[in-house]
């Protein structure tokens, strides 16, 4: 159904130019998209790969050099469309002499909302993103990743259909992109529309349904997350309640041979430093007393020692 | 002379604009804002037609704007080409004929020339401000007012206001370092209090106003914004309003304080007459009277022209004559009506002349009056007089006036550029009424009245202005003065918030400060040029001055017919043509000046403060239009 495609963009290419207009730097090259309703896509691509580039020329803030694109069924230009996205940029590029409640409020006024409207919405979007204590301390004092939870509410003030996020989760603590991303998943199961960049590939393989990859302005890759990263050739098993011997070894080798396959690790799964940190993090917060102490390293957890990771290679042919 | 004058000498060089000037200054707004339009829509049209259009750029017109459009070109084109039609041959044969060529530089098109000239010009305005007019509907004052408090909000944080506190410079300071004449003191006072508001207000508000927008892009707080609702223009509208509010509140202050400090300063005695005036005065319109035909008053060789001079002497049929057309009616309720005045005297006999004063007598006339009446007249005043129960003498001149239409004041003591008055008696007021133009048509009930001024001491010349005598119709309040002074100083603050906003969509905040400090000081100079434009300096323009330099020939005598001389003729008529029209780009910052008003005393009226703010708009709505393409085809993230 065409009207499910929020975002299109035709042939969209920009070249950046200089002030007698010559050409700095091809930016975007022919890009071709279509992001339906209510998917979270990505653009994923390394540094100076076009991805911010290409959210300005959808937002407007760049003008083509040529192409078109399409937001919520208007031109990229028109100012009307902004009635119903919100945009956090790259870095939150907010003012910094206004505190938090004055800088929501300041930007409910530029969708014409009412001071009532405007009151309740700040308030609700400060206890969302987390800075009920620091609602009245101006911008200039605030952390890095502060500054991105402010700027997170802003983009929502209007409760947008679209929402176009450049990196959420720079500058977040492992806490903060955990919650962005849970945030992230929550405004999907609301059914809006999000599209994300990122160079973090973890953070878009967690949330995102769908994904382009850009490589200097081209784009190289585009579809379903589980799809891309899907190996068929390889097989991945985990289990628990039996330790690791030889004997079981032997044995599973022996069952996968029977199936044509082969062994090819086995072992205790680590667990990432990502969850090593969000686990201590929570056990800070329920024994408030705990601190690391020279010589006493932290105890393995009990949870996965008792895991065990099979990997399986499938020899080919037979 | 004209500096260190004392006292109350309002010197207008130029005629304050009034109601009756407007047709023709919307006219030749139109035709000259209308030729940058036409220029700008040329332009478009050439890089629309070079660049192919990018669809993607903004939302296709509805019909009927299109349809607009296309005629509002059409139209254009076809005024234009009509007015160079009627307007080469002309041109061509004013080459020819140095009296057309004079005519032609004085007054660059007839009649006929100026019509097509202001139809193709609101053509061009139609054409590109077409855009602009449709998209005013969509401003919201919730989202202007938003970016407007925001600038005002950012000022405060950031401690702006510090930059005021130089003010207290003039308050703390101002006796030490301002000329202690005690009759000049209150008008230093009020030129000072004046011009360091206006240097501190104008130069921070030149700032402020230049830095925003490109401050907004280079912190790239632009993208949040432009991300939301709001129209482009909106952005500009409301960093306009914000500054103008701010530099508003503190004007306002600042003239409070200024006032209390002039207010509770004591002035000297000798002062106490001139200050914390605020005349409403009726001028005349000056003529002069002589032997001569076409007597235009004579030239004493003083070097600033501003004044015209008569011969004095016991014979002398010199007169400098003022005519009062439409004074009020309410005149004549009243027991009299001060006449006040100030002269410049010049004398060809100093020696013997010093310490003897020179004495002038002034008549007044009604259309009633007339020269054969003048025996019955005198007769009936030694009449009055000896009767047994005498009237005062006001009360005789009064009655005389009233019945005969005229008064005279005989040998009142002229003292250089001190205002000096008498009462003119409400009697002739009356009369004058009563005359017969004014039974003739009643809707012309404005009485005709004339004043004639004659010199008595022989060798001595007195100089006048038109605006050096005028009848005294009310005293306004001081305080009330010095505020509608301050107006025109919020002009000159929203001119420069103005055109620095507008110029900072496109250039950075430097380049915009320069510019704006550029426009502000070229409009101060604006005369010069203005006289430069329509050939009053001697020399000629640029082209004959330099061939003049070049064939070492001196400023006055005609140039020797010479194809060069042509050459540099025809250059200069057409640079002055040019010149006219770029001259419009700077304000004209003088106008908007009331410093003389006020330090002088004299009450600045609530139409003359309605025709500035008029002013003002004609100069920004240009502006406008500009700011707001530029802004709409910005793009801010780049
Ligand atoms: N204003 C600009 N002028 C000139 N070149 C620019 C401009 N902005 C971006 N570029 C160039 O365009 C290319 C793409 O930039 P872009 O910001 O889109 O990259 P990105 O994918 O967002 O990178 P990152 O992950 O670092 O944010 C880069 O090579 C960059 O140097
Ligand atoms: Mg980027």
């Amino acid at each position: 159904m065409a009207n499910d495609v929020i975002v299109e963009t035709r042939n969209l290419s920009k070249i950046y130019r200089d002030f007698w207009g010559r050409q700095k730097k091809r930016a975007l090259n022919s890009l071709n998209l279509q992001i339906q309703r209510g998917e979270i896509f990505g653009l994923l691509g390394p540094n100076g790969s076009g991805k911010t580039t290409t959210i300005k020329l959808l937002l407007g803030l760049l003008f083509p050099t040529s192409g078109e694109a399409f937001v919520l069924g208007e031109t990229a230009a028109n100012v009307r469309k902004n009635e119903r996205i919100g945009y956090l940029p790259e870095e939150s590029y907010l003012y910094r002499f206004l505190n938090a409640e004055e800088t929501l409020d300041f930007y409910g006024r530029l969708f014409n909302m009412t001071a009532e409207q405007r009151r309740t919405r700040a308030q609700e979007l400060i206890e969302i993103v987390g800075l009920k204590a620091d609602k009245r301390r101006i911008l200039k004092e605030y952390s890095k990743g502060m500054r991105q939870r402010i700027g997170l509410a802003q983009a929502l003030i209007n409760d947008p259909e679209l929402i176009i996020l450049d990196e959420p989760t720079s500058g977040l603590d492992p806490l903060g992109t955990r919650w962005m991303k849970d945030l992230i998943l929550q405004l999907r199961d609301k059914g809006k529309t999000i599209l994300m960049c990122s160079h973090r590939l973890d953070d878009v393989q967690d949330v995102c349904d769908r994904v382009a990859i850009l490589y200097e302005g081209e784009l190289q890759e585009l579809g379903k997350v589980s799809t891309l990263l899907e190996d068929a050739n390889k097989l991945a098993m985990q289990a628990s309640g039996v330790r690791l011997t030889d004997e079981l070894r032997r044995d599973l080798d022996d069952v996968l041979r029977r199936h044509g396959g082969k062994l090819e690790s086995l072992g205790h799964p680590t667990t990432t430093l990502e969850d090593l940190f969000l686990r201590i993090v929570a056990e800070s917060k329920a024994h408030p007393g705990r601190r690391y102490l020279p010589g006493c390293e932290t105890a393995k957890p009990e949870s996965t020692a008792g895991s065990t990771l099979i990997k399986e290679g499938k020899s080919a042919g037979s | 002379m004209s500096s260190g004058l004392p006292f109350a000498v309002m010197v207008l060089e130029r005629e304050p604009i009034t109601l009756d000037d407007l047709p023709s200054k919307l006219a030749s707004w139109v035709q000259d804002v209308g030729g940058f339009a036409a220029i700008g829509v040329l332009c478009w049209l050439i890089a629309y037609l070079v660049q192919r259009p990018r669809q993607n750029r903004q939302q296709a017109w509805p019909a009927w704007m299109r349809i607009v459009f296309l005629v509002s070109v059409i139209g254009a084109t076809l005024s234009y080409i009509a007015f160079g039609i009627v307007f080469i041959p002309e041109f061509v044969a004013s080459l020819a004929d140095d009296a057309t060529m004079k005519a032609m530089v004085a007054n660059t098109a007839g009649p006929a020339q100026s019509t097509l000239l202001t139809t193709a010009g609101a053509f061009a305005l139609c054409a590109a401000g077409l855009s602009f007019v449709v998209s005013m509907f969509k401003l919201r004052p919730r989202r202007i007012w938003a970016i407007a408090h925001l600038s005002f909000t950012e000022a405060r944080r950031r401690k702006v206001y510090w930059a005021f506190a130089f003010m207290l410079l003039f308050f703390l300071f101002a006796d030490w370092f301002l000329p202690h004449k005690p009759e000049s003191q209150l008008q230093v006072y009020v030129e000072t209090a004046y011009l360091s508001m206006a240097v501190m207000l104008l130069v921070t508000a030149g700032l402020l106003a230049s830095f925003s927008i490109p401050n907004d892009i280079r912190h790239q707080t632009i993208h949040t914004i432009v991300t939301k609702p709001v129209e482009r223009f909106e952005i500009v509208v409301g960093r306009f309003a914000g500054y103008v509010t701010l530099m508003t509140v503190t004007l306002a202050l600042m003239a409070v304080a200024s006032l209390i400090f002039i207010q509770l300063h004591a002035i000297h005695p000798d002062a106490e007459f001139e200050s914390y005036r605020a005349r409403v005065p009726l001028y005349g319109d000056l003529q002069f009277q002589g032997k001569k035909e076409g007597f235009q008053g004579e030239s004493v060789g003083r070097e600033w022209e501003y004044r015209r001079y008569i011969a004095g002497g016991p014979n002398t049929t010199q007169r400098a004559v003022w005519i009062f057309r439409d004074l009020p009616t309410r005149l004549k309720d009243r027991s009299d009506v001060p006449c006040e005045f100030a002269f410049d005297i010049f004398r060809t006999r100093k020696a013997d002349q010093e310490g003897q004063g020179v004495f002038c007598t002034f008549t007044f006339m009604t259309p009633n009056w007339t020269p054969a009446n003048l025996r019955d007249f005198e007769r009936e005043r030694e009449e009055e007089k000896t009767k047994p129960n005498p009237l005062t003498d006001e009360q005789i001149a009064d009655k005389l006036a009233e019945k005969y239409g005229y008064f005279e004041f005989r040998s009142k003591e002229i003292t250089d550029y001190h205002t000096l008055g008498f009462k003119v008696p409400a009697g002739l007021f009356r009369n004058a009424q009563k005359s017969e133009r004014a039974e003739r048509d009643p809707s012309k009930k404005a009485p005709l009245v004339v004043a004639f001024v004659r010199c008595e001491s022989a060798s001595q010349f007195i100089g006048v202005a038109r605006h050096d005598l005028y009848l005294l119709d009310a005293e306004g309040y001081f305080s009330l003065n010095f505020f509608k002074g301050a107006i025109g100083m919020w002009c000159s603050l929203c001119l420069v918030i103005g055109v620095a906003v507008a110029c900072s969509t496109y250039l950075s905040g430097v380049i915009s400060f320069v510019c704006t400090m550029f426009l502000f000081l070229g409009g101060l100079v604006r005369g010069f040029m203005q006289d430069l434009a329509f050939g009053r300096t001697e020399g000629g323009g640029p082209a004959e001055s330099f061939l003049r330099l070049v064939n070492a020939q001196n400023q006055v005598t005609p140039l020797d017919p010479s194809p060069a001389a042509s050459v540099a003729t025809v250059y200069d008529v057409a640079f002055r043509w040019f010149l006219r029209r770029i001259l419009n780009i700077f304000p004209d910052v003088e106008a908007f000046d009331f410093t003389e008003f006020v330090a002088k005393g004299f009450d600045i009226s609530m139409g003359h403060l309605a025709i500035h703010l008029l002013v003002l708009a004609g100069y920004l709505l240009p502006w406008a239009v500009l700011a707001y393409y530029l802004m709409r085809s910005r793009e801010v993230a780049s």
